[in-house]
């Protein structure tokens, strides 16, 4: 009766998977849900601000759930346990294979994470669902802040290479993005004296950004494309801006391994 | 009992044999605490009031629930990855030992970082937090504090517990510990906001508002109903942690008897 066997080993495995992606689910749908009844409660008395607020928060969480870096863990790890001269060995490029890993998770988590939850969001709080072009327009944002994302964070696990235990400048860079991305708190909330600082990194240009365009006919009744192009814009130049810082420490980094004989 | 001390003073050395990192870490983690703290002074900025609590007084829900949080931490951090122990097969050394494992495991792995990471925190935001509210104290209320910080304790840590068993009959229990960190968020505002079914929730199937939230609201006289179940939290602190022992030993004689 071994085939008993293997079904139930089988059986275990596919529930533990699915059982994972359950949980996975359940874990989006409170991170979208608290800051609903957040703003909520904070604005209850009135409801055109409230509603905009919890539709802000929907997108901004939602947005959260395609941005999951898996290179940096790669990196650390590749560096720790000395793999990383076989890995820069192949023939493909380090950083482009990266990429091209988590680009692919990114794509299949939109389709089994993203868009399942938009369509609960809409049945549960209102969620706002714009016209075609708007959506297009915005995936297009959302491509380039994917970008800006990837290269952010390659360029802070290039510390790997010099230091042990990165992972606290990790966390460090995680805090950073909840708190200047307007993930959580947009522009318009925070106090004057901190805008400087808020300009000064592209994190808003992977949140908020997209969030607004969005919203944007929710709010006014037409797409500013005067907008749009400056957020495009100012996406491109940090993106050659931080291509061009990652260039230079990937060389000082390869040449560090070199010397140490690695 | 001098094997038990051996074993901390051991464990802090062991801590401290990478000092640069040792430090990095302590000033990497310190922040995600802070953040929240100053995303609550910030949120001060635009709203009034929470249905009646003030940002202030959230920052102090907010501490309740971290005072609470680092003590278990502290002692039983490890328990959230079990896991990992498990599969690679670390958890048999612990079994082996002439100790009990549950006392072997938190004594070897006394996480001292935690302590600078969190508990700095909170001390340099106490003082802020206790000169900007008006609490009239009485001995209820301090009665209801001692009590909301060892019941919350006992239900943090007997959630810890839980979260290690689990991980015996799962392979793998990390997604659950990212779900407590999740379902952790309800707890940082007062669960009136979030309705009945989840405030429900958290008060009878999964007690965590007695770690933070029905102490807070007896203690900032937000309530006139539940007044009694801000005195529940030691005594529901004494019962869940008794469960949870008793299912961690339970479990452990499974898993010495299914020798895996």
């Amino acid at each position: 009766m071994k085939y008993i066997n293997i079904l139930r080993v089988s059986m275990k495995n596919k529930m533990v998977y699915n059982w994972s992606v359950l949980l996975d689910v359940l874990i989006a749908l409170i991170a979208i849900a608290v800051p609903v009844y957040l703003w909520r409660g904070v604005y209850s008395f009135n409801e055109s601000i409230y509603t905009y607020m919890t539709n802000y928060a929907i997108v901004a969480n939602i947005i959260g759930l395609v941005y999951n870096i898996e290179a940096t863990d790669k990196i650390a790890d590749h560096v720790k346990s000395g793999l990383v001269s076989y890995e820069l060995i192949r023939p493909v490029n380090y950083i482009f294979r990266l990429f091209a890993e988590d680009l692919g998770a990114m794509i299949v988590r939109i389709f089994t994470i993203v868009i399942p939850m938009m369509i609960v969001s809409f049945f549960m709080f209102d969620f706002y669902i714009p016209k075609p072009h708007v959506f297009l327009v915005f995936l297009m944002l959302l491509a380039f802040a994917v970008v800006i994302m990837f290269l952010v964070h390659i360029i802070v696990s290039m510390l790997n290479f010099w230091f042990f235990e990165a992972s606290s400048f990790m966390i460090l860079l995680e805090i950073a993005i909840l708190f200047l991305s307007g993930r959580f708190l947009p522009d318009f909330l925070m106090p004057d004296f901190l805008k400087p600082l808020l300009y000064s990194t592209p994190f808003i240009l992977i949140y908020q950004k997209p969030a607004e365009i969005y919203l944007s006919m929710y709010r006014d009744d037409a797409l500013n494309t005067n907008f749009l192009l400056q957020i495009i814009t100012q996406q491109f130049l940090w993106i050659l801006a931080l291509l061009a810082i990652e260039v230079i420490l990937w060389y000082a980094a390869k040449r560090k391994l070199v010397v140490q004989g690695g | 009992m001098s094997l038990v001390f051996q074993m901390v003073i051991m464990n802090f050395k062991k801590n401290l044999q990478y000092r640069e990192n040792f430090f990095l870490m302590c000033f990497a983690v310190m922040p995600i605490n802070m953040i929240q703290f100053v995303i609550y002074f910030l949120m001060a900025n635009f709203f009034e009031s929470l249905i009646g609590w003030t940002s202030v007084e959230i920052m102090f829900l907010y501490l309740l629930f971290l005072i609470t949080y680092t003590i278990t931490q502290v002692v039983f951090r490890q328990l959230r990855f079990m896991d990992r122990l498990i599969i690679t097969g670390q958890m048999d050394l612990y079994f082996v030992r002439p100790i009990p494992v549950l006392q072997s495991l938190i004594f070897t792995n006394f996480n001292v970082l935690e302590l600078f990471a969190q508990l700095i925190p909170s001390i340099f935001v106490s003082p802020f937090i206790l000169t900007n509210m008006h609490i009239s104290w009485n001995m209820g209320k301090i009665l209801v504090l001692a009590g909301a910080i060892t019941g919350g304790t006992l239900i943090q840590t007997s959630l810890f517990l839980f979260i290690g068993v689990i991980s015996y009959f799962t392979i793998r229990s990390s997604n659950l510990d990212r779900l407590y960190f999740n379902m952790r968020t309800f707890l940082n505002y007062p669960l009136d906001i979030f309705g009945n079914g989840i405030k429900s929730f958290f008060t009878f199937v999964l007690p965590m508002g007695f770690i933070n939230y029905y102490p807070a609201s007896f203690i900032l006289d937000k309530t006139t109903s539940e007044k009694y179940l801000s005195f529940l939290s030691a005594p529901i602190g004494i019962l869940a942690i008794s469960v949870a022992i008793f299912v961690w030993k339970k479990t452990l004689k499974y898993y010495e008897s299914a020798g895996s």
